[in-house]
């Protein structure tokens, strides 16, 4: 079952054009990985997908994105619902200058999903249990969250996104400020969280997406040249481009 | 008494005005022609010289709106009016400051733009915004000219009750003060002028105090 479609998603910064005629369909409880040398526009096409790209004044989306069959890109498009759909783990760790317990419970608390304090507090344990970051924490989760190591506040992002319980999680490269071994325990992660959501990953590390992911798209200039099953890119691609990225012959 | 009256109702019409200014020119606001003339026009404002102020509130205050003279209210409005360009600069500065993952946390969290406005981003900016609003508060007391020409210099010997009364205030005695000539009067000036150094220490002692909690609080 496809749970996003892209179809025809042009992406403009001001006059310079980042992504051209972008179609792929993302399959869900799957981790896709989306790789390509710097500047290639996977980020871009990743905040596509939650319209992140609002944000920026000179950015301008055409084209289709398609979640559970139905276009985001319109302009009645509740935002807010959207991004309580689909969340988004970013590059650097962005914890809240607030306490751990507060990092989680501000989503649901503006979404109005907890109904009592017990509830809450519930919602706050299952989250960073399901990060796997329950029982460094647990002592002291009134303290602050940004006093934590990078690993364990990339993982309480994690669990602040998983608190509102989205469909889809976007992570644009959310390894690349962490140590081997914190990279190891979010891979593991994220092959856990597969099972109850949808995860799209933007990475620099070909090892990584071959690790993580079950399907592979491959960026190049703007272009998506090739996609298809993690397996098949990575061993027998069919663009030549793909092959000479894979084998390190550039990027 | 007087000077107190003028820098409260200073401090309360400059800083909230002063920081939804500021939050709508940085957050809100589309960057185009007309945002960038209201930034030209803003930091001009805050090189004004004061006394145009003072004329500004003799013309308009007193005049059109017939508030009372030499009264700590138009005193007061007369000092925000002055204030709020330096309140505004501090507030955008500290606004901008504020690193931009924090918002798009927020934002990725499906909060709403007024919601990451008034949860994360003016709650982080509100220690730079204080101290721009003591520098522009600590400003206001010592200033002397406005206040003389919108009638604040006549000898009041009694304590005004209400914004409303006239009152005289601790710069404009010091100036009156000093040109006279008689004896005793040097003294005078000398109590009056450490009784204002001392209102300014204790208000930037203050000041910084709270500048430390908020700083704790949100680092």
């Amino acid at each position: 079952m496809n749970k996003i479609e892209a179809k025809n998603v042009d992406v403009y910064y001001g006059a310079k054009q980042a992504l051209f005629d972008i179609n792929m369909d993302i399959e869900a409880n799957k981790v896709t990985a989306l790789i390509g040398p710097s500047g290639c526009g996977k980020s871009t096409f990743l905040r596509c997908l939650n319209r992140m790209n609002d944000v920026i004044d000179i950015c301008k989306v055409s084209g289709v994105v398609k979640i559970n069959d139905y276009d985001i890109n319109q302009k009645d498009t509740d935002v807010v619902r959207l991004r309580e759909k689909v969340g988004m783990i970013f590059q650097k760790p962005n914890p809240f200058p607030k306490t751990i317990y507060e990092n989680i419970s501000y989503g649901p608390e503006i979404h109005g999903i907890a109904q009592s304090k017990s509830e809450m507090d519930n919602i706050v344990e299952e989250s960073l249990r399901k990060a796997a970051l329950w029982e460094e924490v647990k002592d002291r989760i009134h303290e602050p969250g940004t006093g934590l190591s990078g690993g364990q506040q990339q993982r309480l992002c994690i669990a602040r996104t998983i608190s509102i319980k989205p469909e889809v999680i976007l992570m644009d490269e959310p390894c690349s400020a962490l140590d081997p071994i914190a990279t190891a325990q979010i891979e593991e992660l994220i092959d856990e969280l597969r099972k109850e959501h949808t995860i799209i990953i933007v990475t620099h590390s070909m090892s990584q997406a071959a690790r993580v992911s079950q399907n592979t798209g491959f960026f190049h200039l703007g272009k998506l040249i090739e996609v298809g099953s993690t397996d098949k890119i990575f061993k027998n691609p069919t663009q030549q481009q793909t092959q000479d990225y894979i084998t390190g012959r550039f990027g | 008494m007087g000077s107190l009256f003028s820098i409260l109702v200073c401090l309360s019409i400059a800083f909230p005005v002063a920081l939804l200014a500021a939050v709508y020119l940085e957050e809100f606001a589309p960057k185009n022609r007309f945002t960038d003339f209201i930034e030209v026009n803003i930091n001009n404002l805050a090189a004004v010289p004061s006394i145009v102020f003072g004329l500004l509130g003799l013309g308009v205050l007193l005049a059109v709106f017939g508030l009372p003279r030499s009264t700590p209210l138009v005193g007061g409005i007369t000092l925000s009016l002055m204030t709020l360009p330096t309140i505004i600069i501090a507030a955008r500065a500290s606004l901008k400051a504020v690193p931009p993952s924090i918002r798009e946390a927020a934002l990725a969290m499906g909060a709403s733009r007024m919601q990451t406005t008034m949860h994360h981003t003016v709650p982080l900016a509100l220690p730079g915004t204080l101290s721009g609003t003591i520098i522009g508060l600590a400003q206001a007391l010592g200033e002397t000219a406005p206040l003389i020409l919108i009638g604040m210099v006549a000898f009041v010997n009694t304590i005004p009750g209400t914004p409303m009364d006239p009152a005289a205030s601790l710069p404009v005695q010091i100036y009156i003060w000093a040109e006279s000539a008689e004896r005793g009067f040097v003294e005078k000036v000398s109590a009056c002028i450490m009784v204002l150094l001392f209102f300014l220490i204790f208000m930037n002692l203050g000041a910084q105090l709270i500048r430390h909690k908020f700083e704790k609080k949100w680092n």
